[in-house]
């Protein structure tokens, strides 16, 4: 599916984080998407990723950045919108040590952090959703929440520093961002079989963003974030590109491509490596 | 579920919930431990819950910017809600054992309400929920020992998706099925209003050492206090109708949590009721403006 991007990251994914794609029973686009998650956690297998970090735009901060540093973090979730779709149990093996390494790195960029480590904290439907499809050896998981105040350039910088401490150890990484595309949501009661995306201008611009990344062309991808974002109400403005960008997967030459596309409750989703 | 004859709501209250003020208290429920802070708020809350305690409401409802929901209107409906609620934004301060009792019959009066209106509108059924804090801190601050039965509703995300007029037009219809459900059902009722004023806040905690730091608190801007004082003097004159009129403004330019439709529900309910409101208090938290008032629908029977 990829090839390293560094030494140490192994694979920068793009995964949608509604639930829907765990009941591909329901919708073609769910089961395709889901196949494709477990597609490219089978990948991530096979190129020996020992760690996934998680960058989800559903853990939202507002005062700085908040960083996962609980070692054993078990919970049960049940989203807020969803919790009649499926209940999400969740597990995770946080490397805390490394954790407290993109605190401190950060920090020292002048950025506020703070680590997280709390009994019962409710990870995000969406990085419980990435996890069960991706992560198929029970690697170790890193969590960075998304601040509503860090803009594209300072979240490219922020994973500037992230990308600095993956290269500086040894342990083969994978980053993976959980975001939707257009998010203009079916606002109704439907059918899950009746889903897709509810604009077909929302379809034709989330197409060609994703042809752009496939074509590596992210220079002008980015000059349309704005256009973009503002026409679709772009998941929190398709800041997960700026973290991909920050961690070096958008490098010249490297072209992304697409594995699934599909509409989640109307939203665009789709399941991408870089 | 006891009733009390025709139902009624008695009173209403403007709510806030930052998480700081149950910080600020150190209940057991929560498990941080505070040097104390953001007492102008605490101590508004304490009038509130000796009014509750001498009301003896049936029922407090109370709808939240926190339980943010995409498709329609939902309340929760299962008799018993419990666990631990760590706030996702402020882990540090709130983490919080709740439980509560829900009015499953009101609740599901308020769906089917709002539904014969036309709204969407859904059961939450699911007894693993995790209550969001909005909804525990404002209930927490009103009502301490959780004696009280409650139904929760949610903040459709329609003012955020569509704009705000047709958001505040769907609260208005919410408020107005929320009030037929309390009269048939036979409550007397409490509503809260979970919803802080001006919203602007600082982008970095003031004092990480310590949160409760108050020589760090203070209004966000003076524009902003400066619409919040002209927000709760209208509520004090009981110029219901005039407030309505602003209040897009109001969330416009002071980036009013009252945007998520608590207050519009709440006083829809209410009838935009031409009252005074007691204003109990007024503070800051992060910046944010908060006040503490009371509709006290009682008095004028």
């Amino acid at each position: 599916m990829t090839t390293d991007i560094t030494k140490n990251l192994k694979a920068a994914l793009w995964v949608p984080g509604l639930p829907h794609v765990l009941k591909p029973e329901y919708n073609k686009a769910y089961a395709e998407l889901g196949k494709a998650m477990e597609q490219a956690g089978r990948q991530l297998k096979e190129q020996g990723v020992e760690r996934i970090l998680y960058y989800s735009t559903q853990w939202i901060s507002v005062l700085g950045h908040l960083y996962q540093a609980k070692k054993q973090l078990t919970g049960y979730h049940v989203d807020e919108n969803w919790y009649d779709l499926i209940d999400l149990p969740f597990n995770f093996k946080i490397d805390v040590a490394f954790a407290d390494k993109l605190a401190k790195a950060a920090t020292a960029q002048g950025y506020q952090t703070k680590l997280v480590d709390y009994e019962g904290f409710p990870v995000d439907t969406g990085t419980i959703t990435a996890d069960r499809m991706l992560n198929q050896t029970g690697a170790r998981s890193n969590m960075v929440s998304c601040c509503v105040y860090s803009d594209y350039a300072d979240t490219v910088k922020l994973a500037g520093t992230i990308r600095a401490e993956i290269e500086a150890d040894s342990v083969p990484t994978a980053v993976v961002i959980v975001s939707g595309l257009s998010g203009r949501w079916y606002t109704r009661e439907i059918d899950f079989v009746d889903d897709g995306v509810s604009d077909a201008g929302d379809d034709k611009w989330n197409q060609k963003m994703i042809a752009l990344f496939e074509s590596g062309s992210y220079d002008n991808a980015e000059k349309l974030i704005g256009d973009y974002a503002g026409a679709c109400k772009v998941d929190m403005g398709l800041k997960g590109l700026a973290f991909l960008k920050g961690v070096g997967a958008l490098s010249a030459g490297r072209k992304a491509k697409c594995h699934a596309y599909g509409g989640i409750y109307g939203t665009g989703a789709a399941v991408m490596s870089f | 579920m006891p009733t009390s004859g025709q139902g009624r709501i008695i009173g209403g209250w403007l709510a806030p919930h930052p998480p700081h003020l149950v910080y600020g208290e150190n209940p057991p429920q929560n498990e941080p431990k505070s040097r104390g802070g953001w007492e102008s708020l605490r101590w508004a809350y304490e009038n509130c819950r000796k009014r509750i305690k001498e009301q003896k409401p049936d029922v407090i409802l109370v709808h939240s910017p926190h339980w943010q929901t995409v498709v329609g209107h939902h309340v929760t409906a299962v008799p018993k809600l419990e666990g631990l609620s760590v706030d996702p934004i402020f882990p540090h301060l709130f983490r919080y054992k709740f439980a509560m009792d829900v009015d499953v019959e009101l609740a599901e009066a308020i769906h089917d309400e709002a539904r014969s209106d036309g709204l969407i509108a859904r059961k939450m059924t699911n007894p693993k929920f995790r209550v969001d804090y909005g909804t525990i801190v404002s209930l927490h601050m009103m009502n301490p020992d959780w004696d009280i039965p409650v139904v929760g509703i949610s903040a459709n995300n329609s003012p955020y998706f569509y704009d705000d007029n047709i958001g505040q037009e769907e609260m208005t219809k919410l408020g107005e099925a929320t009030k037929r459900a309390i009269e048939k059902t036979g409550r007397r009722a409490v509503l809260a209003a979970s919803n802080t004023l001006s919203h602007f806040h600082f982008n970095r905690e003031p004092n990480p050492e310590l949160p409760e730091d108050m020589s760090k608190e203070h209004v966000f801007s003076q524009s902003q206090y400066e619409w919040d004082v002209r927000v709760i003097d209208l509520m004090r004159a009981g110029k219901t109708k005039e407030l309505m009129a602003i209040l897009p403004q109001f969330m416009r330019e002071a980036f009013a949590e009252v945007k998520a439709g608590s207050l519009t529900w709440m006083l829809s309910a209410m009838g935009f009721p031409e009252i005074p409101a007691t204003m109990h208090g007024y503070g800051t938290v992060i910046g944010t403006g908060n006040a503490v008032v009371e509709w006290d629908l009682e008095s004028r029977r």
